[in-house]
Order: structure tokens, then C-alpha cells, then sequence
């Protein structure tokens, strides 16, 4: 499964809204996830993917920004020393 | 401007003798109580292993992601908050929203979470808790979600006075509403903290009853001689109020009017009541309402059962009420129901107007062992019908010295 898939099945599960609703394209906001939900997913992310979210504030607008983040420190975590 | 009249349209309770308003008056009239032992599992550490606790089931009220945001004693002040509303039959409409307030009273807001978050923290090694840890635990919450869920504007306010917190709550309510600041208000109280970590503070204070093995719903004895303290309790107690003129305007059934409302303090104990206090909060109830001690047809004592307090109060109300105290019906409905602590005052205050709807005064329960100290009418054991209830007063009274006295009265067009 892709991670946007699982991503998109995390979000689905905790907003109580149907899979095929979350656009990755479209604001957050506009999916009808609100943002405590999203915070909460976050955590569940790190968990799933086995990574950290960065300190710094990274822009989060569109479930795109979150799937290329965790593409990112996935990478990262692959990439680093153990 | 002239101060406008203050009427109760919509009540909603959810308690552990009942989750609607019929079933929690009926149960108290019948001598009913709802304190048992403890169902969580870990009450087999307690001393004191018996409460108040109110069976529901969450899921089937409030969908997932709802639910993540809301604390117990949120959960209780939303589904009392909506039975009130329907139950007042009150059309919100925009205009009405602006300038609807929202009055809640807790001890202790969203202490589960904030239990469950210090488990996590302490005891789990975890370095985060879920996100909605702080809107969940803050003691606004409740009246937030209600201020959200019904799209009220008007001002919103969560008062923190212990036991008495929801009896200030709606008596603040009604001077908002009376002095023009709004023009209705969902007011009441709220609370669950039936925790192990709370229950262990109030173990420690001793004041918590002896359980009575035999008969555990027996475990608090207001003014009877062998009582041994309170009983915790959780729950919620809302009523929508609202002018006179708005509810005869539009048809509304008027439970009761709101004719006083009395707070003073003790200044003298943090947690020993003080007699001195108590009269002053009844007196000045009494004189906000121009009514005089002898048109009082019942008192909801406070009641709590403690040694100290029931004689403290009984003196207290010999004060206020001079020889007329001997005739008046006084009962203290945490026989039945227990401590609601924060949502005590609400709650009782609803019983309190119940009577008067029913004609009905509920009993003290329990009350096998009179007690010479205490030597009112408490309605032993036996809820008394076909009594003519037309002005009934309330009585919460709390630690830091805060006492709270409502008066309501029967409302007839």
C-alpha cells in the first residue's frame, strides 16, 4: 500500500469520513477534517512509519504536504545510521 | 431599566437515579437510591468503593471524533444541555443566538482526562499525550462545547465554587438575564470525577461515608445520627431560562420562576461550613424574592450527610427560618442521588422545581437513627404527594466558605 493509501485510511478512520472523500489535492480544511484531528493523526503517523516530525513547524495545507513529508524522513530514516 | 422576570422553560438531567427529568423525580419520590459500589475496576483498592455513577453508553450519543474532544463531564453537560432545549420547545433563532448565554458550573472540569493524561505521563513513559488532552481537561470546556453545538453568542461563563458552583451558576444566569446583559441562558452544572486519584484526596480528608456493606445505596444518611459522611457523585443538571415576556410570547410552559437568588461567604473555614454564612446566603435569597420565611413550602437541604455539616445547616435554617422552620418539608436528595459536587446545585435546584410540578416533596433516604442536633422535618424515608408546593428554595453550600440559595416559584398566567 502506498503511503498516501495508509495515510489516507489513518485520516479516514479518526475523521469518521469515507476514504475516497480525502482528495489530496484539496485544502485540510475543506475535507471536513478538523485540525485537532489532523494534530492527533500526526502522532499516529510517527508511530505507523516508525519517524519523527520535524521541530520546526513544516506547512501542512493539503494531504499531499503531509504524504511528501513523510516520504521525506522515511527516506531519511532509511538513509541515516541505525 | 425595570429588572426583567426570570422563568425556567427547559430542564434536562442526567444522574445516577435517572437520565431524563421523569425518571430522576420519580426515583427520588420513591425513595430510590442510585449509589452502588464502584464499577471500575480499579475501586477494589478503595476504602471508599461506593458513589453516584451514571449508566451510559457515550458511543451511541456522540460519533468517534466528536467523542476524542470531549471529557465525561462534557458528554453529561451536552446531553443535559439538549434534553433542556428540547424540552423548553425554544426555537433558536439567530437573533436569540446573539444574545443567549452560556452559565456552567464545575469542581473540577475534565479530571478523567486530566487522570488518564498523568497515568500516560508518569506511569506510561510516554513523552506526548493526545492532542485534545488541554480542550478536553480545561473546566470551560463544557460550556464551550454547549456555546458551540447550539450557536450561542452570548457571553460564555464556567464557575469554579465547588459544591455550590452550578447554584451560582444559574443564580447569575438569572441576574444576567434580569438586568438586560442577555436575554436567555442554558444554565447548570456538570461534573465527573469519579477517579482514582480524586477519590484517594477525598479518602484522605475524611469525609468520604463508611460504605454500608449490607446495603451499599444506604451509604449516605443526611441528618440521620449514624451517618458517616458523603457519597461522590457525577452528573449534570441544565435548564434553559429566559424573560417572562419571551416565554409568555411565545407560548412556552413555564416550569417555575426564578424569584431569588442569595450568595455569601463563610470567611471563616476553608472546608468546615459556618453557620453565619448560610443564614446570610438564605436571608438574602429570601429578601430578593419579597417573600417571607413562611411562604417557604420546601427546602432541598444541602444535605451532604457529614456529621458536621447537617447540624451546622439544621442550626442554620432554625436561624433563618424562625419558627417556621419546624413546618417546613426540608429533605436532602443525596440520600439518593450522592454528592454531584460542581452539578449538585443544578441538579437539586431541579428537583426543588419538580415538586412544585408535581405537587410532590421527595424524601431524605436513609434516615433510620433521628438525631437530636438534627430535629427539622426531613420527610424521613417517605416522599410525600398531594402537597400544595408553590415556593421552594435550594440550599449549596461549599468549601472555601461559598453558599448559594435559590428561590423558585410556581408561575401561573
Amino acid at each position: 500500500m502506498s503511503n498516501l493509501a495508509v495515510i489516507q485510511q489513518l485520516i479516514a478512520a479518526a475523521a469518521e469520513v469515507p476514504v475516497e472523500s480525502l482528495d489530496p489535492t484539496r485544502p485540510l480544511e475543506e475535507l471536513n477534517v478538523d485540525s485537532l484531528t489532523v494534530l492527533e493523526v500526526m502522532f499516529d503517523i510517527e508511530d505507523r512509519f516508525n519517524i519523527k516530525m520535524p521541530e520546526e513547524r513544516v506547512p501542512i495545507k493539503t494531504l499531499q504536504d503531509i504524504v511528501d513529508l513523510v516520504d521525506r524522513l522515511v527516506a531519511q530514516r532509511s538513509d541515516g545510521p541505525k | 431599566m425595570i429588572p426583567r422576570r426570570v422563568v425556567v422553560t427547559g430542564m434536562g438531567v442526567i444522574s445516577p437515579v435517572g437520565n431524563d427529568c421523569g425518571t430522576f423525580f420519580a426515583n427520588l419520590l420513591d425513595g430510590r437510591s442510585g449509589i452502588r459500589k464502584l464499577s471500575a475496576k480499579f475501586a477494589s483498592h478503595l476504602t471508599a468503593d461506593v458513589g453516584g455513577q451514571v449508566d451510559y453508553d457515550p458511543t451511541a450519543r456522540f460519533p468517534r471524533p466528536k467523542l476524542a474532544l470531549l471529557d465525561r463531564f462534557s458528554q453529561f453537560a451536552l446531553e443535559a444541555a439538549a434534553q433542556a432545549i428540547r424540552d423548553a420547545g425554544i426555537e433558536l433563532e439567530e437573533s436569540l443566538k446573539a444574545c443567549t448565554g452560556v452559565f456552567v458550573g464545575t469542581g473540577l472540569g475534565g479530571a478523567s482526562t486530566m487522570e488518564a493524561g498523568y497515568e500516560e505521563i508518569f506511569l506510561g513513559g510516554k513523552d506526548r499525550l493526545p492532542p485534545p488532552t488541554v480542550p478536553r481537561t480545561m473546566n470551560n470546556a463544557a460550556a464551550g462545547h454547549i456555546s458551540i453545538e447550539y450557536g450561542l453568542r452570548g457571553p460564555s461563563f464556567t464557575y469554579s465554587t465547588a459544591c455550590s458552583s452550578s447554584a451560582i451558576a444559574i443564580g447569575e444566569a438569572c441576574r444576567a438575564i434580569r438586568h438586560g446583559y442577555i436575554e436567555s441562558a442554558i444554565a447548570g452544572g456538570a461534573e465527573s470525577l469519579l477517579t482514582l486519584g480524586t477519590i484517594r484526596a477525598w479518602e484522605a480528608l475524611r469525609a468520604l461515608a463508611v460504605t454500608d456493606t449490607e446495603d451499599p445505596a444506604a451509604s449516605c444518611r443526611p441528618f440521620s445520627k449514624d451517618r458517616t459522611g458523603l457519597v461522590l457523585a457525577e452528573g449534570a443538571g441544565m435548564l434553559v431560562l429566559e424573560t417572562l415576556d419571551q416565554a409568555l410570547r411565545r407560548g412556552a410552559r413555564i416550569h417555575a420562576e426564578v424569584i431569588g437568588y442569595g450568595a455569601a461567604s463563610d470567611a471563616s473555614h476553608l472546608t468546615r461550613p459556618g453557620e453565619e454564612g448560610q443564614v446570610r446566603a438564605m436571608r438574602l435569597a429570601l429578601a430578593d424574592a419579597s417573600a417571607s420565611p413562611d411562604e417557604i413550602d420546601y427546602i432541598n437541604a444541602h444535605g451532604t450527610g457529614t456529621p458536621a455539616g447537617d447540624v451546622i445547616e439544621t442550626a442554620a435554617i432554625r436561624k433563618a427560618f424562625g419558627h417556621h422552620a419546624g413546618h417546613i418539608p426540608v429533605s436532602s436528595t443525596k440520600s439518593m442521588h450522592g454528592h454531584l459536587m460542581g452539578a449538585a446545585g443544578a441538579v437539586e435546584f431541579i428537583a426543588s422545581i419538580m415538586a412544585i410540578g408535581r405537587g410532590a416533596v421527595p424524601p431524605t433516604a436513609n434516615l433510620r437513627v433521628p438525631d437530636p442536633e438534627c430535629d427539622l422535618d426531613y420527610v424521613s424515608n417517605l416522599g410525600r404527594s398531594g402537597i400544595a408546593v408553590r415556593t421552594v428554595m435550594s440550599n449549596s453550600f461549599a468549601f472555601g466558605g461559598s453558599n448559594a440559595v435559590l428561590i423558585g416559584r410556581s408561575f401561573v398566567r
